[in-house]
């Protein structure tokens, strides 16, 4: 038996003047490291990041699950609201959220739509992060999949949405990942909550597309690194190159890692990751 | 010969524990098209009933179809997919295949759709 050095905590949060019931995960001690997850997953997803004796010797590693998602609950009056998720709710939770733990310019990580929204916070608040991590990292995602009624498929009487955002899902991760991680991820999937994937997809697609703005994130106050796994085809490598070659930011192509490398295959991401935050601290 | 390789399918499917859970109120008829060549699943309760290769109606009748090339089915193949060809969702998503007709069963049942293609693969046919 082992017990994972790993706490769990509620956290009673005020987003613009709504309250919350926040689940959040912590280890280690140090400088803070804020790990955003993907859309209609949870934090299990950095389950290797958590877990790591030596990034914990130097970080305090936090990972929550954003309202909504995993044990994290939605507002009051749920019920009754179309969950979508936009810039704005995504940036006012992670401030709001920042502000509550008292993190002090933490580095913050993010995968898929939190390598979007690591982008949006180095835009707007570049002094309040050390450094901005994007993994999956786009200013868009998809081809032209940019249409609401195409994600209509997410949340329908006769569709299981679990099953179906979990099978959407699948095939975009390296062959190569453990199978054990593979359907681990899978797993978060299916226990999304009804309409959280396809709000989450709404950022993703279609309200968070950075295209239409100028990139010019101040990088000597705020630090964008990129890293992007090479069987993604929603948020492929290039997008990410791309973005790295307009910010003038370190750019790393990871072989053998999907859309989810920290849960997909968390011992190879770790290999990658753990430079990236060694040269954060010096 | 063709009869073996569908008689090997057909026991794969219906022998595999977790196509079965996953299809057991699962019926449909769908198609896969390589090029001009093509291959028609006839599934009832999750069971794999029918195959049909080569069906000289094509894709008529069937509630959805897949249809892709034969170089991007040939590198959907290997054991070492490159990136955008590890599966039938990248293939889809990067627009190398198509899926049309009625979708819903397509997107319902993806995972035991793809776990027949997956040995529909093996089977060489």
């Amino acid at each position: 038996m082992s017990i994972e050095p790993v706490t769990g905590h509620y956290l009673a949060l005020d987003i613009e003047g709504q309250s919350h019931r926040v689940y959040f995960e912590e280890a280690g001690k140090g400088v803070p490291l804020l790990c955003l997850h993907t859309a209609g997953a949870d934090g299990r997803q950095y389950r290797g990041v958590v877990n790591n004796e030596t990034i914990a010797s130097n970080f305090r590693v936090i990972v929550p699950d954003m309202p909504w998602h995993g044990k994290s609950s939605p507002p009051a009056g749920w019920q009754k609201e179309t969950y979508a998720l936009t810039t704005e709710k995504y940036l006012a939770f992670i401030l709001a959220f920042m502000d509550a733990l008292g993190l002090d310019r933490p580095v913050v990580m993010g995968c898929s739509i939190g390598g979007r929204v690591v982008l949006h916070l180095g835009l707007k608040h570049p002094d309040k992060a050390r450094a901005v991590i994007g993994l999956q990292s786009g200013l868009h995602a998809g081809l032209d999949q940019n249409k609401p009624e195409q994600l209509d498929y997410l949340h329908r009487h006769d569709i299981h949405g679990g099953e179906a955002a979990a099978a959407a899902v699948s095939g975009i991760m390296a062959p190569q990942s453990p199978e054990q991680d593979r359907w681990e991820t899978l797993w978060h999937y299916a226990n999304g909550g009804p309409g959280v994937f396809k709000g989450d997809l709404n950022y993703y697609f279609i309200e968070g597309d950075l295209r239409n703005q100028k990139l010019d994130i101040d990088q000597d106050r705020c630090p964008v690194y990129l890293l992007s796994g090479e069987y993604d085809y929603s948020a492929p490598p290039e997008g990410a190159k791309e973005i790295a070659e307009q910010l003038g930011c370190k750019f790393i192509p990871m072989e053998k890692l999907g859309h989810f490398p920290m849960s997909e295959n968390p011992n190879l991401f770790l290999g990658y990751i753990m430079p990236v935050l060694d040269e954060i601290l010096s | 010969m063709v009869s073996d390789a569908i008689n090997r399918l057909q026991e794969q499917v219906n022998n595999d524990p977790e196509l079965m859970r996953r299809g057991k109120y699962f019926s449909t008829k769908f198609a896969l098209g390589i090029d001009d060549t093509w291959t028609m699943f006839v599934i009832d309760d999750g069971k794999l009933v029918e195959v049909l290769v080569e069906a000289t109606e094509g894709p008529k009748g069937t509630d959805f179809i897949i249809k892709t090339d034969a170089e991007t089915w040939a590198l959907f193949n290997e054991a070492n997919p490159k990136p955008g060809y590890q599966d039938l969702t990248a293939l889809v998503e990067t627009r190398r295949a198509r899926v049309s007709g009625d979708v819903i069963p397509w997107l319902s049942n993806m995972f035991y759709i793809k776990g027949v293609i997956n040995k529909f693969v093996s089977c060489e046919l």
